[in-house]
């Protein structure tokens, strides 16, 4: 009999809604997610609707899976529809694919089944991609000036918002020397949620904004956490100013703040994935809802997404397998993984 | 329109980079010989350096081996490194290397003008029998290579997965205690496979939990008269491999695969096992596979808790 699980967040859903202490924190258990697709080792997991597309690093291209069918997008090269190390995606609603194509240096664009429709340059290169429903592109790319730039599916730069923060701003005096820097800790990691707002998660310093679709800054969030401490530290450990921080396949060369940020469609709430693994439950104003992590050393959270069905996905630094984030009380985890 | 904007903003930016053909240009080798201009084949070239790109290098000699077994398409691979010649020179001894290679320095005409590039950086360069570019990509993996050349010089046999009966064969070894050429372990073995999937995860993760198995591995070898190895596909870098065995404080010999390793690197995208325990027979026959996760597993509750 197919096992029904009760997702996390409906568990979590039951709990006091607000004034949760942080150590409040509850574990959940990480299984391989029932996919009917063997993939390398992936980079990032979005469902959208009823498709799940995985981003497969290993074998440059995306595997959309929905239901028992696999559509495979790209493959490595450099020419119209192919993909080199292939960073980020993101998928619009009307299921194009928008892909930010590192190895090639542009932001690739795929129609609902797979078809190249061209794209444009990323350059300067951009980390965080995020696309509203209509199809316009959010990239973060702070060496423009601005911590977010908004393009159409041509290119056209539509709109750019937020200003560029300082790290020592928000990290401390002792980081003054990484301000003239700033553009590496403003690398960002973005959603867009159902109303449009977009939330902006920096990869490399406790803080998280909310901005309205025009680009007004609606909330700012410094995240307190204890836990980030030792993150923040190891940062400030990096022996002299970085040149330059960029993710890849072999790992980060700073240590990660947040890993992810996500819009959940299905309980409309953001899910903010902590450097440590934490993932804290956020309402549309930032509050804290609640907070769960895996309950066992799950390797290394990469990324969260939230199904239709309210079911929550993760990708895992260097793992080939989609896992969920299932209710530990739905399923006791006797240290096996699921296939 | 898309389409148009594309082609001149995105690909156009890397077809524009390489501004003639391979064969018009002339690379020469360390000795100052014209290198032959590779006319009618694929060529490959490969700049980097000898120190942190000796996995690429190691993956390019193996798909060029492996496409020189077949009538077509035949592939020249050229290595254009950032090293000094001498380094070259000792390096092209030490390691037998059959792939050519060049000084990036001595080439830069070339280089500049064919490449468009005036520093080393790691870049892989595929161009086909035409002399024109079909690919161009910045820090490649060496799965990356291999994944190119499956694509443009597509081989027949692919590999099927190592099995019980095949012969666990490697032509050239590394020592990664010495990095230098070392003559395969005695059969029968008990290795330690790191297949290279994911060279990251492996050095990472897998070292780690290998490490931590480590006594128990060598009781089991000692029982059988097994000689230990981990081995590592050529997809490694090996100096990097040296550096972790060495911080984690492994005794195992430890050998890196400077040649193809049949039926465990290059065997198809949905070979999606990281580490693979491989026993043979004295005849260097493999007798027994597993995963190391299983292999473990098995051989925990096989054995009396101390």
């Amino acid at each position: 009999m197919r096992r029904s699980y009760i997702t996390t967040l409906a568990i979590l859903c039951m709990l006091p809604l607000q004034g949760l202490a942080q150590s409040m924190a509850v574990p959940v258990s990480i299984t391989r997610a029932q996919l009917s697709v063997q993939t390398g080792v992936l980079r990032k997991i979005v469902a959208r609707g009823e498709r799940v597309y995985l981003l497969d690093a290993e074998h440059h291209r995306i595997a959309v899976v929905s239901g028992s069918s696999t559509v495979f997008v790209g493959q490595i090269g450099n020419g119209a529809g192919d993909l080199y190390q292939p960073f980020d995606l993101d998928v619009d609603g009307k299921g194009r694919v928008y892909v930010q194509d590192n190895g090639n240096a542009r932001i690739a664009i795929f129609d609902a089944n797979g078809r190249s429709l061209g794209g444009f340059a990323d350059s300067p290169k951009s980390m965080g991609i995020a696309v509203n429903e209509a199809g316009d592109v959010y990239l973060g790319r702070p060496q423009l000036g601005s911590l977010v730039a908004v393009y159409d599916r041509s290119g056209r730069k539509l709109r750019s918002f937020g200003t560029v923060v300082r790290p020592s701003s928000i990290l401390g005096r002792e980081f003054s020397r990484y301000d003239s820097r700033a553009a590496v800790f403003n690398r960002v990691h973005l959603a867009i949620d159902d109303g449009g707002n977009v939330w902006v998660a920096f990869a490399f310093m406790p803080l998280l904004y909310k901005f309205s679709p025009d680009g007004r800054l609606l909330l700012e969030k410094r995240l307190t956490y204890p836990e980030l401490k030792p993150v923040v530290a190891a940062i400030g450990q990096v022996p002299g100013p970085p040149d330059y921080a960029e993710m890849n396949f072999d790992g980060l060369q700073l240590p990660l703040v947040t890993r992810d940020v996500a819009w959940d469609a299905h309980a409309k709430r953001v899910l903010l994935l902590l450097g440590n693994e934490r993932t804290v439950v956020l309402d549309t104003n930032a509050r804290e809802l609640a907070g769960f992590f895996p309950d066992r050393d799950s390797g290394n959270l990469q990324n969260v997404s939230v199904r239709s069905n309210g079911e929550v996905l993760a990708s895992i630094f260097g793992s080939s397998h989609p896992y969920r984030l299932g209710a530990k009380s739905e399923q006791p985890h006797d240290g096996k993984e699921v296939k | 329109m898309l389409a148009i904007s594309f082609a001149v903003l995105g690909y156009g930016v890397h077809r524009a980079a390489v501004r003639n053909s391979v064969v018009k240009h002339t690379i020469f080798d360390l000795s100052g010989d014209a290198v032959p201009d590779g006319r009618g084949k694929w060529r490959a070239i490969l700049v980097g350096s000898l120190d942190n790109d000796s996995a690429l290098i190691h993956a390019l000699e193996v798909g060029t081996a492996r496409r020189d077994q077949q009538a077509s398409p035949r592939l020249d691979a050229i290595v254009l490194a950032s090293d000094e010649p001498r380094e070259i020179r000792a390096y092209a001894t030490r390691m037998r290397a059959k792939t050519t290679l060049a000084s990036f320095a001595q080439n830069m005409p070339v280089a500049h003008a064919l490449l468009n590039l005036d520093t080393a950086q790691t870049q892989f360069f595929l161009f086909d029998p035409a002399g024109q570019l079909v690919f161009r990509g910045g820090r490649p993996r060496p799965s990356d290579i291999g994944l190119l050349l499956q694509r443009y010089l597509p081989t027949t046999d692919t590999g099927r997965p190592i099995q019980v009966g095949d012969a666990l064969s490697i032509e050239r070894l590394i020592d990664l205690k010495t990095l230098r050429p070392t003559s395969a372990p005695r059969s029968p073995v008990l290795a330690i496979v790191f297949t290279g999937r994911c060279t990251a995860c492996a050095l990472e993760n897998y070292l780690t939990s290998t490490r931590a198995v480590e006594s128990a591995l060598l009781r089991h070898s000692a029982g059988r008269h097994l000689s230990p190895a981990l081995v590592f596909t050529s997809f490694f870098n090996a100096a990097k491999v040296h550096t972790r065995l060495s911080q984690l404080g492994f005794t195992m010999p430890a050998y890196q695969a400077a040649s193809d390793l049949p039926g465990v690197d290059y065997v198809g995208e949905h070979n999606s096992v990281d580490v693979l325990v491989v026993e043979t027979d004295e005849s260097g026959h493999v007798i027994r596979l597993a995963p190391l996760n299983s292999f473990v597993q098995n051989l925990m509750e096989a054995s009396p808790r101390s």
